[in-house]
C-alpha cells in the first residue's frame, strides 16, 4: 500500500502561466505567495492540494502603484512592503498602519496582502480596512477577469467567493478624499503579537458645519467576515459628529454582530467590545487623527 | 588581558550564530528512521484492540510498536520520576488525551506520520475525571486502580501514595496552634486563589535518538539530566547503567519540560525493535500533551493583630498532577513548604495535595510549585493588609523573616535580604511618589508588590566535577550540568578558572557525555551554578593536593616543601633536585624557571615527571529533609530571595491591562557572569509578565483546545514596559555563596502585577492570566466568563492528528 501523499511544485515564469497552472488540476491546485498561513494548513493536512503554485517567481507583480485615484497592490506585495510604501502611508495611512501591526516583522516580511484575503481568517486585520476603503479584488483565471468589492470577496469563515483555479491578482483601493480621516483600531486581549480580538475601521469625513459628509466603519475579527452596515452609514449623512451618534452607531454593529467565541475572547465580550472601539475609532477621526493604532 | 574572544562563552556564541550547535534534532546516522506517536483521542478509556496491520503494510514502514510488543517480560514496560506508573506505549487503557498508543518507525518522518493514521485502536470510554478537588472526591474515577504495590517506587522517594484514591501524596505542616492562632487574631481573611496549566513553549520540542550496538545503547537526547535518564533507561532494559550511554550537548530551552524522562524509553526501545538508529521527535501540539505546568487552587486564610502582626496562616493546595506522577509530589512538598510566604508566622498549617486527573502530565516548570502559591500568599497578604487599613508595604516589612528569624519548617534563616529587596523595588516603581495620572479618561493607574522566598532543590542532591589537566596544557572542566541556554558552559569555564587561578580561555568545557563526566542530579532547580562553584573548589583543591604530591616526589623534597601560587608550582628554599631523564627524554625538561626560582606551570610539572594527565575530583552535597507529619527539618541548603514591582494601566470599559513598569530585584550572592546573571532575571520576568497576563492551557474537557504558539499566546518584546529594570542583589563578600537565578525572581512577578491591577480598580481578582475579558467581569463584579473553546473546528488540534507537524508559528 502507498498512500503518502506527494505535493507538486509548480514555478510559473508569468502570470499566465499562473493561470494556466492553476486551471489544471481540476482546479484543486492552491497559489502561493508568502506561505505564512498555507504552509501552516498544509503541516496541520487542513488542506491537501495536488499541488501549489509558486508566485514569486511571476515578474512585476508586487508592484504598489497609484493609478487615478486608485492605489494598485500587486499580488505578491508583502505586509511590509505596503506598510512601509511611502505612496500607502501619505494617502491610505490606515491600510499601513494597519498592515505594520500585523504579526511581527517576521510574518510581513513573507505575508502578502492577496494571500490575507485568499485566506479569509476572520482573526486578522487587512481585511476590514480594505473593507472599510471600498477596496476591491481583481481576480483572473482560464478565461475570464472580474473584480469584486473585498467584501463580496470574504463569504464566511474561511470561505471567499474565489472560484476554482482563480487567482487574485491586483487589489484596488480609491484613495479617501484628503479631508477625510481614516483610523484602524486594533484590540488584541493578549500579547502584542496576538492576532487581534476585534479591529475597528473608520473613514469618516466632515463638512464645514462638523456634519457627517462620509462615514465607513467596517469591524473585523470579531465575525465570520467583515462587517459593514452600509444603511447605517447612509443614514448618518448629514447628522451632527457627536459622541452619542458615535455610540449609537457602535451599539447598532455590536447588535448586528453575530460574533465569534474563542481563545481571544468570548461572544459576548466581543459584541461589547465592538460597541467601544467602534465609538473610539470615529471620535478619534472626528478629532482629525488619521492612522492605526494597538490597544 | 585574556583574549575573550577565545572564552568559552564567545565560542558558544559564535556556534549559535553560525549553525553549528549539534542539537540532537540535527544528529544523523547511517540508517536513521523517525518514530511517530499514535495518540489518544480519549481522556479516559480501556483498550480493547490495538490492529497495526494496516500501517505495517505501507511502504516505507519499518514497525509498529505497540502493548503487545511490552508484554514478555524482558522489558520493564513502565517508567517515572517516583512512581513508576508511566508505560511506554498504553497497556490496558489510557489516560489523557494525547497519551501514547502506539508508535510507528518508518525511513520517512512523513511516511511515519501517515502510517500513525493508519493504527486502528479500539476504545471503551470511561469517566474521566479533570479537576483535582473532584477526584479527591469519594467514588472519582480513578487514574490509576492501584499505585502502591503495583507500581515500583523507590524508597527514598519521599512521597504516600493512596490506594484506591488519586492522591499521589499530601504534605503538611504543623506548627504552633493553628485553632488558637486563628481565635486570638483580631482579623482574619480567606480567600482562594488559582492558576492555570501552562506549557513550556522551549524552542526546541522534545527530540531523542536512540541506537543500539550489539548490547550497547547510546542516546542522544534534548535532556536537563542526561545520569537520571540513562538511569531510567537501563532500568527499563535490565541492563547495568554502563551500557547505556547519554550524549548531551545544547538545548534550546527546557524550563522544566526535559527534567526527568520524557521520549526516551520509547526512542531506546523502537530502536530496538527495528536495530536501526530512530529519531523521535515531537511536535509543537505534542509537546502540549506532554508537559505542562501544575494547574494549582490555593485556599489561604490568615489571622492577624490589629497592629499588623500576623497570628496564623492556614494555607490548602490542590496542584492537579495529571495522569502520570512524575515529580507532583516532591512538587507538593516544595508549594507547601513556599506556601506561607517569606514572613514569620507562629502558627502555621499548611496542606498540599499532589493529584492525578486524567489531564496530560504536569512536570516541572521554572519556578517549581513555587510560582503557584505565590500567587496566592502575595496577592492575598497585599490583601490582608487593605482589609487592616494598612499600606501594603508596611506590612509586610513588619511581618517579613530576617536574619535568624525561625521559618514554618523550624530552620533558622541566615543571610536574609527581603527587607532590601521590597524596599529596592518600591524605591523602583517610585512607591512613595504620587500615583502618576492616567493617560486616558478611561483607565486607572496602580502599583503593587510582591516578595517571596524560594527552596533550591526538593530533595538531598550533589553534584560532582572533575578537572582534567593535562600535560600539554589542556585544562578541562568535566561536568554533567547542562547548557540549556543559561549560560552552564561559560559559567563552569569561568569558576574552574577561579579555582585553579589560571585565564579563563584556557579551559575547555565538554559536552555531556554520561560515560565520560561525572554523574550530577540533573540541571534543574536552579541549583547547577551553585553546585557546580562548591565543587570546583573541591576539585581545585584535589589537582593541588595531587600536584603537591608530584612535585616531592619529582623533586624529592617533602611534599609540605612545595608550594602552589596561583597556577606555578614551587619548591622555595632551593631544596628541589631535578630529576635525572633517561637518555634521549632530555626534551621532557621544560625550558624556563626551574621550581626553585618562579615556579613550573602545572603542566609543566606533569611533562617533567612523565605523567599524562591527572584529574581531580570534587564533589558537593546537600542534606536536606522535614519530618512528613508535621514538615520540621531542613528544607533547603540555602533561600532564593526575590521581590517585583509593578505600575500598570487598566482601561475600564475593555478590561485591558496595560504594564508601565516593571522592576525585579533578586538576591544573587556573588556573580559569576554578570550578562548571563541579567538574562536570567531578565528571562524570570518576561515569564511572569506572560503568566500573569496571556498564558493559559484551554481545555474542552481533556482536550487542550490552542495546543499552537498562536491560540496559546506568550510575550514577545515588545510586551516589555518601556520602564523595566532589575537588580542583582549581590553581598559585600567577594567569596560570598552564589545563588541560582534561573527561577528565583519569576514567582515575584505576578502577583506584583496582579496587586498593582487591584490597587487600580480596588477589585481583587483571584486567578491568572489577567485577560481583559477575566478583569472586565471583576470590575462589573459579575461572576467571570469562562473561557469557551472556540467555534471553528480547526482551532481545535484533536489527536491523532493526519500529517500533522506543523506549530502555528503565526
Amino acid at each position: 500500500m502507498r498512500v503518502v501523499m506527494s505535493l507538486e511544485i509548480v514555478k510559473p515564469a508569468s502570470m499566465g502561466e499562473a493561470i494556466e497552472a492553476l486551471g489544471r488540476y481540476g482546479g484543486e491546485a492552491r497559489p502561493i505567495a508568502g506561505g505564512t498561513a498555507l504552509v501552516l494548513m498544509l503541516r496541520q493536512g487542513l488542506v491537501a492540494p495536488p499541488a501549489v503554485v509558486r508566485l514569486d517567481g511571476v515578474p512585476g507583480i508586487s508592484s504598489i502603484a497609484v493609478d487615478d485615484g486608485l492605489i494598485r497592490i500587486g499580488a505578491m506585495a508583502t505586509l511590509r512592503q505596503v506598510g512601509e510604501s511611502a505612496e500607502v502611508r501619505a494617502r491610505l495611512p490606515i491600510l499601513a498602519g494597519a498592515c505594520g501591526l500585523v504579526g511581527n516583522v517576521r510574518v510581513r516580511n513573507a505575508a502578502t496582502l492577496a494571500g490575507c484575503l485568499c485566506e479569509a481568517d476572520y482573526a486578522s486585520d487587512p481585511p476590514a480596512v480594505l473593507a472599510a476603503l471600498d477596496a476591491r479584488a481583481r481576480l483572473e483565471r482560464s478565461g475570464g477577469t472580474r473584480e469584486l468589492p473585498v467584501l463580496d470577496l470574504i463569504t464566511g469563515f474561511y470561505e471567499t467567493a474565489l472560484m476554482p483555479g482563480e487567482l487574485v491578482t491586483e487589489i484596488l483601493v480609491p484613495v479617501p478624499p484628503v479631508d477625510a480621516h481614516q483610523v484602524y483600531l486594533k484590540f488584541s486581549t493578549r500579547s502584542s503579537e496576538d492576532r487581534p480580538c476585534v479591529g475597528v475601521s473608520a473613514v469618516l469625513q466632515l463638512d464645514q458645519d462638523h456634519r457627517i459628509a462620509d462615514l465607513r466603519v467596517a469591524v473585523g475579527a470579531a465575525t465570520e467576515r467583515p462587517l459593514r452596515l452600509l444603511e447605517v452609514e447612509q443614514a448618518t449623512l448629514g447628522e451632527p459628529a457627536a459622541g452619542d451618534l458615535f455610540a449609537a452607531i457602535g451599539e447598532g454593529l455590536a447588535e448586528a454582530a453575530d460574533t465569534i467565541n474563542d481563545v481571544r475572547g468570548s461572544a459576548a465580550y466581543r459584541k461589547r467590545m465592538i460597541a467601544v472601539f467602534v465609538r473610539r475609532a470615529l471620535e478619534q477621526a472626528a478629532r482629525g487623527e488619521s492612522g492605526a493604532w494597538r490597544s | 588581558m585574556p583574549d575573550s574572544r577565545a572564552t568559552q562563552q564567545f565560542h558558544d556564541a559564535e556556534l549559535k550564530v553560525a549553525g553549528q550547535i549539534p542539537y540532537a534534532l540535527n544528529v544523523d546516522l547511517p540508517r536513521l528512521v523517525h518514530a511517530r506517536c499514535v495518540r489518544s483521542p480519549y481522556a479516559h478509556a480501556r483498550i480493547l484492540n490495538v490492529d497495526a496491520s494496516r500501517a505495517q503494510t505501507l511502504e516505507g514502514v519499518v514497525c509498529v510498536l505497540t502493548r503487545d510488543d511490552l508484554s514478555d517480560g524482558s522489558i520493564l514496560p513502565y517508567y517515572g520520576a517516583a512512581i513508576k506508573d508511566q508505560p511506554i506505549v498504553a497497556i490496558d487503557k489510557v489516560r489523557h488525551v494525547g497519551d501514547v498508543v502506539a508508535a510507528v518507525v518508518a525511513e520517512t518522518p512523513e511516511i511515519a506520520a501517515e502510517a500513525a493514521a493508519l493504527v486502528e485502536v479500539e476504545y471503551e470510554e470511561l469517566p474521566a475525571v479533570f479537576d483535582a478537588l473532584e477526584a479527591l472526591q469519594p467514588g472519582a474515577p480513578l487514574v490509576h486502580e492501584q499505585i502502591v504495590d503495583h507500581y515500583e517506587i523507590p524508597p527514598n522517594a519521599g512521597i504516600r501514595p493512596v490506594n484506591g484514591t488519586n492522591l499521589i501524596n499530601h504534605m503538611k505542616i504543623r506548627r504552633g496552634d493553628i485553632e488558637a492562632g486563628l481565635a486570638e487574631s483580631d482579623l482574619v481573611v480567606e480567600e482562594v486563589y488559582s492558576s492555570p496549566a501552562l506549557q513550556h513553549c522551549a524552542l526546541e520540542p522534545h527530540v531523542t535518538v536512540a541506537d543500539w550496538e550489539d548490547d550497547e545503547l547510546t542516546i542522544w537526547s534534548a535532556t536537563q539530566m542526561p545520569h537520571f535518564v540513562r538511569q531510567q533507561v537501563a532500568d527499563v532494559f535490565r541492563v547495568p547503567v554502563q551500557r547505556v550511554r547519554v550524549l548531551v550537548s545544547t538545548l534550546g530551552g527546557g524550563y522544566g519540560s526535559k527534567t526527568y524522562t520524557r521520549m526516551e524509553p520509547l526512542a531506546a526501545v523502537l530502536a530496538r525493535k527495528t536495530g536501526r538508529p530512530v529519531k523521535l521527535l515531537l511536535s509543537r501540539a505534542e509537546e502540549f500533551v506532554t508537559t505542562t505546568k501544575h494547574e494549582a487552587r490555593v485556599h489561604i486564610k490568615t489571622g492577624v493583630k490589629r497592629d499588623g502582626t500576623i497570628q496564623a496562616r492556614e494555607v490548602e493546595i490542590h496542584y492537579n498532577a495529571g495522569a502520570y506522577a512524575d515529580r507532583s509530589g516532591t512538587i507538593a512538598r516544595s508549594g507547601g513548604v513556599g506556601a506561607i510566604g517569606p514572613y514569620r508566622v507562629p502558627n502555621v498549617k499548611v496542606d498540599a495535595y499532589a493529584v492525578y486527573t486524567n489531564r496530560p502530565n504536569a512536570v516541572p516548570f521554572r519556578g517549581l510549585a513555587v510560582s503557584q502559591v505565590a500567587w496566592a500568599y502575595e496577592c492575598h497578604t497585599d490583601e490582608v493588609a487593605r482589609r487592616l487599613g494598612m499600606d501594603p508595604v508596611e506590612f509586610r516589612q513588619r511581618n517579613l523573616l530576617g536574619e535568624g528569624d525561625t521559618f514554618c519548617t523550624g530552620e533558622e534563616l541566615h543571610d536574609v535580604h527581603f527587607a532590601p529587596l521590597l524596599e529596592d523595588s518600591a524605591a523602583s516603581i517610585g512607591y512613595a511618589e504620587p500615583l502618576p495620572a492616567p493617560s486616558r479618561p478611561e483607565r486607572v493607574v496602580g502599583r503593587g508588590l510582591g516578595v517571596i522566598i524560594k527552596h533550591m532543590g526538593s530533595n538531598p542532591a550533589t553534584t560532582q566535577l572533575q578537572i582534567r589537566i593535562d600535560a600539554d596544557g589542556s585544562i578541562f572542566a568535566l561536568s554533567s550540568t547542562v547548557e540549556v541556554g543559561q549560560g552552564s558552559r561559560t559559567v563552569l569555564a569561568r569558576e574552574v578558572a577561579r579555582a585553579l587561578s589560571v585565564p579563563e580561555e584556557r579551559v575547555q568545557v565538554p559536552y555531556v557525555d554520561t560515560d565520560a563526566t561525572p554523574p550530577d542530579q540533573g540541571t534543574s532547580s536552579s541549583r547547577s551554578t551553585f553546585f557546580n562553584v562548591m565543587a570546583a573548589q573541591v576539585a581545585a583543591e584535589d589537582v593541588r593536593k595531587q600536584l603537591r604530591e608530584l612535585a616531592g616526589r619529582v623533586f624529592e623534597v617533602p611534599e609540605g616543601d612545595v608550594q602552589i601560587n596561583g597556577d606555578l608550582v614551587s619548591v622555595p628554599g632551593g631544596g628541589a633536585k631535578l630529576p635525572p631523564l633517561p637518555l634521549g627524554e632530555a626534551w621532557r625538561r621544560p625550558a624556563g624557571p626551574s621550581p626553585g626560582e618562579g615556579g613550573l606551570e602545572m603542566h609543566e610539572l606533569l611533562k617533567l615527571a612523565g605523567v599524562p594527565s591527572i584529574t581531580g575530583t570534587g564533589s558537593f552535597r546537600t542534606e536536606i529533609g522535614l519530618d512528613p507529619d508535621t514538615g520540621q527539618g531542613k528544607a533547603s541548603h540555602h533561600w532564593h530571595q526575590a521581590a517585583a514591582g509593578a505600575v500598570v494601566e487598566v482601561d475600564r470599559e475593555t478590561g485591558k491591562v496595560y504594564l508601565l513598569r516593571l522592576h525585579l530585584a533578586t538576591h544573587a550572592g556573588r556573580v559569576v557572569d554578570r550578562h548571563n546573571a541579567e538574562l536570567q532575571n531578565e528571562g524570570c520576568a518576561a515569564f511572569g509578565l506572560s503568566q500573569a497576563l496571556f498564558e493559559e492551557i484551554s481545555f474542552d474537557g481533556g482536550q487542550v483546545v490552542n495546543p499552537n504558539l498562536s491560540d496559546y499566546n506568550i510575550a514577545s518584546m515588545i510586551d516589555f514596559p518601556a520602564a523595566f529594570t532589575t537588580t542583582l542583589a549581590e553581598s559585600p563578600d567577594p567569596d560570598a555563596e552564589v545563588h541560582g537565578l534561573g527561577e528565583t525572581g519569576l514567582p515575584a512577578v505576578p502577583p506584583a502585577i496582579g496587586n498593582a491591577v487591584r490597587d487600580a480598580l480596588g477589585v481583587r481578582i483571584p486567578t491568572i492570566p489577567l485577560v481583559p475579558e477575566r478583569v472586565l467581569s471583576a470590575i462589573e463584579g459579575s461572576a467571570p466568563h469562562p473561557n469557551p473553546p472556540p467555534r471553528r473546528g480547526e482551532g481545535i488540534t484533536p489527536f491523532p492528528l493526519a500529517g500533522e507537524g506543523g506549530d502555528g508559528g503565526v
